[in-house]
């Protein structure tokens, strides 16, 4: 197991171009604790200056003040650099509408309440963060000018750049920002996790806020950082209009406003030409935003078939997924570049740990010796589209961990059967939900039924559309099993079943929550990973869940779109448009 | 026939009340709920607990419906859970896609299908009836769906003649729209068009085999005459028949296609609220669909009046 999981990583390498796990435990060991990375953001900032924001907001919308990174290289065929000025790809050009074709129509548009990943591509065109990721996911500025935190890190404070404005002409403000956050911390699961031990959010003044929290927390930035049900900033007055409900104006400070929004039909966004951000090289989502394009559609587009042909025929320019089985057709389509991106999400079978016959541990350990990753991978995203790796963090953030990896993919039916006599399993059947929703999963499931089956389990596939899979998941009664993904988290403090004892599952144990508090509140980066590793290791050995293979991203965009693809931008948490242009 | 056309009206408030009550049971007692879904996949069974009781949702069932269906009564549907905005208004945005869909594709069913049809019968067994015929049994037999992808791939993808999919408002911009809807049109239309002008043909066939036309021929009359003035009227009532059901066929056809060509109808409406568990959508959509069709249904009978003297209504 141990020389496939390498193999496959030896594949994936040259593409993703990633940092070695060294380098990135390097990095990490300075960008974890909160003084130190007070130094690293400060240095992000150009020195703490805050005064660079007027003229930063003429770069970022000007084609003609915009730089040209050094050196920086080519992967796969978009021919992109990270570059805001003159690439390969010609000159930017200003102007046009993108086309984005979205999987479905976003519940709400109101990002604080929703993890829908359209909303997280679109919105965060016209919402910020005081801090975003860099293309390693290292923790960088945005809305933040400077941060730091005391020694025992129980005081945080964030000054915000100055001069800029709300899509409203308003200036942003401390005040502005306690608002937002003391929403979010009501609304988010992140945000409950931060607000749940601040015990005094300060407006020190006009620009800068001030945390004192109950306990140490080391991960202050990373949690304010861009995410799904992220901390997004509104003004003042449309948090206060909302309450807990949900916004009904649509007011950021990003390089896009809100226009338009007609229900399975559209979300328009224009660019604000007042835009102030931030200054620097671009470097995922960090660094100068210069918006060229003049309007960005986001079109709700059900149908997989449709939105591919839409792609090949010039309706759409970006799609936001697509599936294996289309890419060798668009290959040879001249008008269309598609890319496989570095992984994104990995599989994930959840077990209900609070009734039936997967709360017994040597059952749960009987169904993890049981089942073969690679067969799943294979039915669920194909041959050349995933890897192997133990890792319940994605391996290219800095979390990547081997802890229990010889528990990970064993695909050992006759310990399995052994288990199974062990535990005196009375061939109940198990109860497996899945959808077809996603056929990936679907497919998933039925090899999993398949490998359990050889066991000797007695499996019954219950195949729900999603909506009911969700809901009945989410209450311990009817079901022991259920699969589906999980997209790239930045932090293992994001990972619901890791941080939660009330998620699906109810995987629960002292030593685990001995283990999540102490990854919580340690704030050197070496001591959050010891302790993560001893959450992946329980994760393993109590069998939490099972974690299956690490799915690569595919990009499918039109040929018109320029300067954008995995050199300019991040895929993990949703690509942004800024930077790049439209061929006429 | 004012008396009958009131009391079939009548018997619109006994079908609404039925299918308002099947609806709403239907819809609760399937699992899954939209507090799950706009909660999100990371959200703990208590953030969806809490997102319920923010809903509505956690209150008693019969009480929930007559919340509802007093609304109704006042000719208010409610409130989308998904959308943001009330049922009547997310409604009334979608009644132009799928009334202009559904009104081009019965003109290009009828277009295609009754001179097919007459054909078809006047040159019975020659080679240009089974091709006519061969041709309709495709219409029929091919999946909406499925010849809507052709249509794309043919017209869109390879020819870039037509948009592959989206909607644009008829006032808005009137050539974009009718190149929008061209190929839903046809693709809709076709399955219609072969129905009919099966239907067509076979009752053209009985009528022509009538003694009054036979009289009429001996009278001299030509055939052109004979075929569109005396057949083509008598064999117009079993069409029109047809025609009521292709047209609620139609609305039902639609759900497909407007999901294919990404339409925003009522149709694709209904499926998509059906996915995300929009009650109140779901069950205002479908009250509205039912009533459109009692109404059709009865405007059918009531062009029957018209097109054979024959029949009257009220006497009885």
């Amino acid at each position: 197991m141990a020389h496939e999981h390498s193999a496959d990583r030896e594949l994936v390498s040259p593409l993703n171009a990633r940092l070695s796990r060294r380098g990135l435990l390097k990095r990490a060991a300075v960008l974890g604790a909160g003084v130190p990375l007070a130094g690293s953001l400060l240095a992000a900032c150009g020195g703490g200056a805050a005064e660079e924001a007027p003229a930063d907001a003429t770069e970022s919308t000007s084609p003609a003040g915009a730089t040209t990174p050094p050196g920086q290289t080519t992967s796969g065929s978009t021919g992109s650099t990270g570059s805001t000025g003159s690439t390969d790809e010609g000159e930017p050009r200003r102007g046009g509408r993108l086309r984005v074709a979205l999987i479905a129509q976003p519940p709400s548009l109101d990002i604080h309440q929703t993890t829908g990943r359209g909303v997280l591509m679109a919105m965060s065109h016209v919402f910020e963060t005081l801090f975003t990721w860099d293309r390693e996911y290292a923790v960088m500025p945005l809305l933040a000018s400077t941060y730091e935190a005391s020694d025992d890190s129980l005081t945080h404070t964030i000054t915000l750049r100055q001069g800029v404005l709300f899509h409203n002409g308003q200036e942003l403000t401390a005040a502005d920002v306690i608002a937002t956050l003391e929403r979010w911390g009501r609304l988010s699961p992140l945000g409950e996790l931060l607000m749940g031990a601040t015990e005094e959010l300060e407006e020190v003044d006009k620009y800068t806020i001030r945390f004192r929290l109950s306990r140490p927390m080391g991960i202050v930035p990373q949690l304010l950082a861009r995410g799904g049900q992220g901390a997004y900033i509104y003004p003042k007055s449309v948090v206060e209009a909302a309450g807990d409900d949900f916004v009904s104006e649509y007011i950021g400070t990003g390089p896009y406003k809100f226009v338009e929004f007609r229900p399975d039909r559209y979300f328009l966004l224009a660019r604000f030409d007042d835009y102030v951000g931030p200054t620097g090289e671009p470097s995922g989502y960090a660094g100068s935003k210069a918006a060229y394009i003049d309007e960005l559609e986001f079109i709700p587009v059900t149908d997989d078939a449709a939105r591919v042909a839409g792609l090949q025929a010039g309706d759409y320019h970006y799609l936001e997924e697509i599936v294996a089985d289309e890419i060798e057709m668009l290959r040879n389509d001249p008008n269309v570049v598609v890319e496989i991106l570095p992984v994104r999400s990995y599989g994930f079978i959840g077990l209900n740990h609070a009734q039936g016959p997967m709360s017994n541990l040597t059952i749960r350990r009987a169904v993890q010796a049981a089942l073969s990753i690679r067969e799943q991978g294979l039915a669920s995203h194909g041959e050349g589209f995933f890897e192997l790796g133990p890792g319940i963090m994605l391996p290219i953030t800095v979390w990547d961990s081997d802890a229990g990896a010889e528990l990970y993919n064993q695909a050992n039916p006759v310990k399995a059967r052994q288990l199974l006599q062990e535990a005196g399993y009375d061939g109940t059947p198990i109860r497996w939900l899945t959808t077809q929703d996603d056929l990936g999963d679907y497919n998933s499931a039925v090899v999993c039924k398949q490998q359990l089956e050889e066991a000797g389990f007695s499996v019954e596939l219950i195949v729900l559309d999603e909506a009911t899979l969700f809901t009945t998941r989410s209450q311990p009664e009817g079901w022991d099993v259920w699969n589906g993904a999980f997209i790239l988290r930045t932090d293992p403090t994001q990972l619901p079943f890791l941080a939660s004892c009330d998620y699906s599952g109810w995987w629960c144990s002292p030593e685990k929550e001995a283990a999540f508090e102490r990854l919580l509140t340690e704030t050197e980066f070496e001591k959050r990973y010891e302790a993560f590793e001893e959450l992946q290791r329980l994760f393993y050995e109590e069998v939490g869940a099972i974690k299956q293979q690490n799915n690569y991203g595919i990009m499918a965009k039109s040929a018109k779109l320029k300067n954008f693809g995995p050199e300019t931008t991040l895929f993990q948490l949703e690509p942004e448009f800024v930077n790049a242009w439209l061929e006429e | 026939m004012t008396a009958y056309i009131l009391r079939r009206l009548s018997l619109l408030v006994p079908v609404l009340l039925i299918v308002g009550v099947l609806v709403f049971s239907l819809i609760h007692l399937t699992p899954g709920d939209p507090a799950a879904i706009i909660a999100g996949e990371d959200a703990t069974t208590e953030q969806i607990a809490d997102m319920r009781e923010r809903l509505g949702l956690n209150d008693p069932i019969h009480i929930q419906f007559f919340r509802w269906f007093g609304g109704v009564v006042r000719l208010d549907l409610g409130d989308s859970i998904f959308l943001r905005q009330p049922v009547t208004e997310a409604l009334l945005d979608r009644v132009q896609p799928t009334g202009l869909l559904t009104l081009y594709s019965l003109t290009l069913a009828i277009l295609i299908a009754v001179p097919a049809g007459v054909i078809a019968a006047v040159r019975r067994n020659s080679w240009v009836d089974r091709a006519l015929m061969v041709v309709s049994i495709s219409g029929a037999a091919i999946p909406t769906f499925f010849f809507g992808i052709l249509l794309i791939l043919l017209f869109a993808v390879i020819l870039r003649w037509l948009p592959s999919g989206g909607y644009v408002d008829i006032g808005e911009d009137p050539i974009r729209h009718v190149k929008s809807m061209i190929l839903p049109a046809l693709a809709l239309g076709f399955s219609t068009a072969g129905l009919l002008a099966r239907m067509v043909r076979s009752t053209m066939l009985d009528v022509l085999r009538e003694d009054y036309i036979r009289t009429a021929f001996a009278k001299g009359l030509s055939q052109k005459t004979v075929v569109l003035l005396h057949a083509l009227r008598n064999a117009a009532i079993p069409a029109m028949t047809v025609l009521g059901v292709s047209l609620a066929n139609l609305l039902g056809g639609s759900v497909v296609v407007e999901t294919v060509f990404n339409l925003p109808g009522m149709g694709r409406l209904v499926v998509e609220s059906v996915a995300r568990r929009d009650f109140p959508v779901i069950q205002g959509t479908v009250m509205v669909i039912a009533m459109i069709q009692v109404i059709v249904m009865l405007l059918v009978d009531v062009l029957y009046v018209y097109v054979d003297p024959r029949v009257r209504y009220g006497a009885d």
